[in-house]
């Protein structure tokens, strides 16, 4: 480590009087992003429109990149061995069975441990391994923990259970993005608020953006500590940890109960069974000896237990925070489906008072239905303007809503290379419709096409009004 | 369904009363079979399966939190972006971050949804790497058994994660810093005409 560290720059040559306070950094970029971020996130939330509800979802989608990156990283390092030093260990070992000297293990389970590079073992140096390591330990389990490094299942279990939440997160976000169940019955909509007066519109409309407001504020507990700052910067280093630990009880501590039972019989050959700083009587120097094996007993077995206790320990660290993170991803994006219909009813009476203010047929007051003609021109310059949807009317009365995406060639994923590589699919399969879904979601965009429904009359019109004013007597 | 009469006999009353049933055990036929079934065992292949599977569904995870990130942005800008305005009084420690971070911003007072992206991308890229065993770390290991410190937390090597503070440059920094804010004052003192 580098513990004496220098000045980079003179500073005899600094020009002091051409310093500008607000460009000189004292080593906080880190800060400075996070500052900028949660800065621009507290806005977006009180901002209400379509694009500010979907820009924030960025952050969740940066963290799982980062987790998920990490994530790969900690468990591929299980199956990959360093092929410098197996082979020279494999080596070492055949010259020492060939010269008659038993093979030392330590080294070998520290290569393991220290196993990052990607390599295979060639089956001969395997083999070797093998027979030297069974000459000379006799030890089934120690062999298959030495030669077989996998994840303990309750790690496993957890991070099975996180990719199914992350899975979820983006069936969600999907759903969010293509979702156009709000714009199902626009015309029923439109029929029945045309007929208002404006200022009843923007009572309205203030009534909405008080329940958005109520709601945004609950967006930036969601978007707190452990998504701004934990995950992303701690949760890689939370995951090496854990698979490092997970991997030094594999390869170190497990194995180590055949030494342990040895030891024991050794105690109980001695002298059945005494106990760690016995002062029972006996030869000096047998006490002293069976007082030093006790002690590594019960120092091997103290290891082992603390050993364990702190994996489990980390590994329910890491199950609480990706189950942390899915449960607050989930109630993000539903918070965020809820503003964005409260947004979208928004805009929709914003475009009908903007339609009327400037004598629009679609939205006058008569009680007569608009012409087709007319309601294609209030969607279209009125409304789809501000939607990321192209609102329109065909001649047979059928209201179409088409999904705006620039280079949408350059957007859409393959969806066969997602879930297979090399012609082999790469996922558990029953996540497999769950995948294929979210790819299906990403690939199309939205085009739905519904009737127009214009069923208002006049009667209509007349309870409806009656009722607004009794509520403006309340 | 016809109401039953109620003219039961003595007789049958304590028929009725007494009754035990006539069952007789019967022996089930034994099936003579050697196969005993072993409890379940979780073989290391399954254990490697199952990670093999993890692993790749984390890779399948990864590349469609990328896609949707594509959509997100996509969306966002076909809706004509977002601009956060910051208050040039309350907010003047964030506009100073944006003045450090973004240089040749014309107006640092404007967040835009590109100056977010950027800056989560510097969140992540700055964030603790995991630590890395890289051929160096493990031939020193094998010079020196004693070592204690391995991987990228040790070593200068391109993974080093947390470069250690230099007080001294720190210090010089702030006290520059300092002097440079308080110069336009010293001027005027110095130098009133």
């Amino acid at each position: 480590m580098n513990k004496n560290v220098k000045p980079k720059f003179d500073y005899s040559n600094i020009d002091i009087n051409n310093i500008d306070p607000d460009k000189l950094s004292i080593g906080a970029p880190l800060q400075d992003c996070s500052v900028i971020a949660n800065a621009f996130e507290r806005g977006a939330h009180v901002i209400p429109t379509e694009a500010a509800i979907f820009a924030t979802i960025s952050r969740t989608l940066q963290n799982h990149q980062q987790l998920t990156n990490s994530l790969i990283t900690s468990m591929s390092s299980y199956s990959v061995t360093p092929v410098t030093t197996a082979t020279s260990q494999a080596a070492a070992f055949g010259s020492q069975v060939d010269s008659g000297v038993a093979a030392t293990t330590d080294s070998g389970a520290q290569a393991f441990t220290l196993g990052i590079q990607k390599s295979v073992l060639s089956e001969g140096a395997g083999k070797k391994l093998l027979d030297t390591l069974r000459n000379c330990i006799p030890c089934d389990i120690r062999l298959m923990a030495l030669l077989e490094l996998h994840p303990n299942l309750d790690l496993l279990g957890g991070l099975n259970k996180y990719l199914k939440d992350l899975l979820s997160t983006l069936d969600l976000t999907i759903d969010l993005l293509n979702n156009t169940d709000s714009f199902g019955d626009l015309c029923s909509l439109l029929n029945s608020l045309s007929f208002m007066c404006v200022p009843d519109l923007q009572r309205i409309i203030a009534t909405l953006m008080s329940l958005f407001m109520l709601d945004a504020i609950q967006l930036d507990d969601l978007m707190g500590l452990l998504q701004g700052l934990i995950a992303p910067m701690f949760a890689p280093i939370l995951f090496t940890i854990t698979s490092l630990l997970d991997q030094f009880v594999a390869l170190v501590t497990n194995p180590l109960t055949c030494v342990f039972n040895s030891i024991n019989v050794q105690l109980i050959t001695r002298g059945a069974g005494i106990p760690a700083y016995s002062t029972n009587s006996g030869p000096p120097s047998q006490q002293q000896l069976n007082s030093s094996l006790s002690q590594l007993a019960s120092q091997l077995q103290e290891a082992t237990s603390r050993i364990q206790g702190k994996l489990d320990f980390y590994v329910k660290q890491v199950k609480a925070l990706t189950g942390e993170m899915g449960s607050n991803d989930t109630a993000y994006l539903r918070s965020k489906m809820k503003l964005l219909q409260i947004v979208r009813m928004i805009v929709f009476i914003k475009a009908i008072i903007t339609a009327m203010m400037k004598g629009h047929a679609a939205c006058s007051d008569s009680g007569k239905s608009p012409e087709l003609s007319e309601l294609d021109n209030f969607f279209q310059n009125f409304l789809s303007p501000n939607s990321p949807f192209d609102i329109w009317i065909d001649d047979n009365s059928q209201i179409h809503l088409d999904e705006k995406i620039p280079n949408r060639d350059k957007v859409l994923p393959d969806g066969q290379n997602v879930i297979q590589f090399e012609g082999k699919p790469l996922i558990d399969p029953t996540l497999v419709p769950t995948v294929e879904k979210i790819i299906s979601g990403l690939s199309q965009s939205v085009r739905t096409v519904s009737p127009c429904k214009l069923e208002a009359s006049v009667e209509d019109m007349e309870k409806v009004n009656q009722g607004i004013k009794e509520l403006n007597q309340l | 369904m016809a109401k039953k009469s109620n003219d039961i006999s003595f007789e049958q009353d304590d028929f009725i009363l007494n009754y035990r049933p006539q069952i007789s055990f019967i022996e089930p036929a034994q099936e003579t079979s050697d196969f005993i079934p072993e409890p379940e065992e979780i073989l290391t292949d399954d254990i490697k399966n199952q990670t093999d599977e993890l692993v790749a569904g984390l890779h399948t995870a990864n590349a469609l939190v990328k896609a949707t990130q594509q959509r997100i942005d996509n969306r966002v800008q076909s809706l004509g972006g977002v601009v956060v305005k910051l208050d040039p009084i309350k907010d003047h420690t964030i506009i100073a971050a944006m003045k450090r971070r973004f240089p040749n911003k014309e107006d640092p007072t404007q967040i835009t949804y590109d100056d977010y992206k950027s800056v989560l991308g510097c969140v992540r890229d700055n964030a603790i790497s995991p630590p890395s065993i890289s051929v160096e770390d493990i031939r020193d290991a094998a010079q020196d058994p004693y070592r204690m410190d391995f991987g990228s937390l040790a070593t200068s090597s391109a993974m080093e994660t947390i470069t250690p503070i230099d007080l001294e440059e720190y210090q010089k920094n702030a006290v520059l810093a300092i002097f440079s804010m308080m110069l336009p004052l010293l001027k005027n003192l110095l130098n009133p005409f």
